[in-house]
């Protein structure tokens, strides 16, 4: 029949608008969840946007985000045993470690690391380092926001990597 | 409640009183005069700022996005930001342009917009002035803004311009035929041109129920006056840069936003007070009920601008010329008869009437597309085979 079409089309972008409310409704008191957001699947219904500085996309599990000094579950301690196997591995040289022998010979950990730092300013995010990890001290974290309004501040130290504790 | 009914009017009251206790007659008239006409601008660029904020909430969240709502609470100082921003723009003036023509233009476009609010009531004693033609004052007032697109089109010396003044025009002129039509309807029923007669002259429905057509003509007319997508053709960004403000900036290229938004808020304001009953409805004071209709139609805009893809020329032209001026045509002379007859019923008669047009105006355009003039003609036309 003439113009159902219209009529079609004004039903759609209709159903948007009030998808739109009902979400609001959802979400009452608060509008946004600090916690980070899986980014909206296409088929679900209502705002498809993330409102970046209230609201985060949480990252998939291979994201490579900011690199990250593991400690041991177990002790809390450190595992990086300052082998310079990344540094080796890393194909712009943007990783330098130092280490030296732990002066208490008791300790299971042989090395302490004395230096290490990582420039993410001139890292390619390739993960070689992360692969030739032999402790499972290096990874990947989920995350991104690494701007800075300093390039100094793009080299990390080995305290600003290092896993958070209880994290 | 009486006292919130008529809340203007008593204003009203107060203030010409009390100005009356140290002016003569004349100057107590002046005054209220120019009273009214201040409070009725300030009231229209409010309600033109806060229809940009508003429009682009609900086209926002047709495309599943919140719209503006980083300035202020929910984005409610945008629009402040935006005029700021128009406001301390520089005004630059291109080589080549036909300099009377240029500047006059943006004035001449504002000019008959806010003119059309003289007669153009909110309640029953919100109106400056209840002329007794104010129908036909309003359509020949927002016909002079078609000059004006002409005028900064030619003004310009800009090819784009000139060919988004020459389309407005085109446009305007085929489409204020049909709306006169469906305003015609009205005044049949109503039988007077003043629009408090009108909305008062109304039967207890809303007309838009009796007269569905002419309704539908009106809304459609409505858009296309304002320069509205989806008929938007005489700025159309992927065809003509913007139309015939591409060579404006700065304050006057916020005249001819100006004048657009409120040319939309007119269109609306005639369609609540022809079709929908004005400011008449339950419980509510009378200037609410006008403004819910009122903001109702203008969602309707945003709706429609929301949904629909921009028409071409010739699409538009045959729309109006081909299907909305004939349909208007029979609408006004079937309503005529029903009017005539006294026909019991309320809107009934006029509902029933409507749809057989309609369905009757269906098969014609079936007919005439499958048609082998048509055919021939437009060879690429997808006929559906019965």
């Amino acid at each position: 029949m003439l113009g159902t079409g219209l009529l079609k089309g004004l039903a759609v972008t209709f159903r948007h608008v009030v998808a739109t409310y009902v979400k609001d409704l959802k979400s009452f008191p608060r509008r946004y969840r600090k916690e980070p957001v899986a980014g909206q699947d296409p088929s679900l219904r209502g705002f498809f946007t993330v409102q970046y500085p209230e609201e985060r996309l949480r990252m998939f599990a291979r994201f490579h985000g900011c690199l990250l000094q593991a400690r041991d579950p177990e002790t809390g301690d450190y595992k990086c045993t300052a082998c310079r196997a990344c540094e080796r591995a890393c194909p712009h040289g943007v990783i330098v470690v130092e280490g030296e022998r732990n002066p208490d010979r008791e300790s299971k950990k042989k090395m302490l690391v004395t230096k290490f730092t990582w420039d993410a300013g001139r890292c390619l995010f390739c993960g070689l380092c992360v692969e030739a990890c032999n402790f499972d001290a290096l990874r990947w974290s989920q995350d991104y926001e690494l701007a800075s309004y300093d390039r100094d501040a793009l080299v990390y130290d080995f305290e600003r990597l290092l896993e958070k504790r209880g994290a | 409640m009486p006292f919130l009914n008529n809340l203007f009017g008593n204003l009203q009251d107060l203030i010409s009183s009390w100005l009356a206790g140290f002016l003569p007659q004349w100057g107590v008239d002046l005054a209220m005069m120019a009273i009214t006409t201040v409070a009725l601008l300030a009231f229209l660029v409010v309600v033109v700022m806060y229809l940009t904020y508003l429009e682009r909430k609900v086209l926002g969240r047709i495309a599943d996005r919140p719209g503006p709502n980083r300035v202020g609470p929910l984005g409610l100082f945008q629009p402040f930001a935006d005029v700021l921003k128009l406001i301390i723009k520089e005004a630059t003036t291109p080589q080549g342009v036909d300099y009377p023509t240029y500047i006059l233009a943006p004035i001449l476009i504002v000019a008959p917009a806010l003119l059309v609010y003289a007669v153009i009531p909110f309640g029953p004693r919100m109106v400056p002035t209840d002329i007794n033609v104010a129908l036909l004052f309003v359509v020949a007032i927002s016909s002079v803004a078609t000059l004006a697109l002409l005028m900064g089109g030619w003004g310009s010396g800009n090819k784009y311009s000139l060919l988004g003044g020459m389309r407005a025009v085109a446009q305007m002129i085929s489409y204020e035929l049909p709306l006169a039509f469906a305003f015609l309807g009205v005044v049949l029923v109503t039988g007077s041109l003043s629009l408090v007669k009108i909305v008062e002259g109304q039967p207890g429905y809303p007309l838009a129920l009796a007269q569905p057509i002419g309704f539908l003509i009106a809304l459609i007319c409505v858009v296309a006056e304002s320069n509205r997508a989806p008929f938007d053709l005489p700025e159309a960004e992927s065809e003509l840069v913007a139309g015939y403000h591409t060579e404006y900036g700065g304050v006057r290229f916020a005249m001819f936003f100006l004048a657009e938004y409120i040319e939309m808020f007119t269109g609306s304001a005639m369609v609540a007070l022809l079709f929908l009953g004005g400011w008449r409805g339950p419980i509510l004071p009378p200037y609410v009920w006008m403004l819910i209709k009122v903001y109702a139609v203008l969602f309707f805009m945003f709706w429609l601008r929301g949904t629909f893809p921009r028409l071409r020329v010739d699409q538009l032209m045959g729309l109006s010329w081909k299907f909305l001026l004939p349909l208007g045509m029979v609408n006004v002379i079937v309503m005529a008869f029903i009017d005539k007859l006294h026909l019991p019923g309320g809107f009934l008669p006029g509902l029933a009437a409507s749809i057989v047009i309609l369905a009757v105006a269906g098969g014609v355009v079936r007919i005439g597309r499958r048609s082998p003039a048509v055919r021939t003609a437009r060879p690429g036309l997808r006929v559906k085979e019965a």
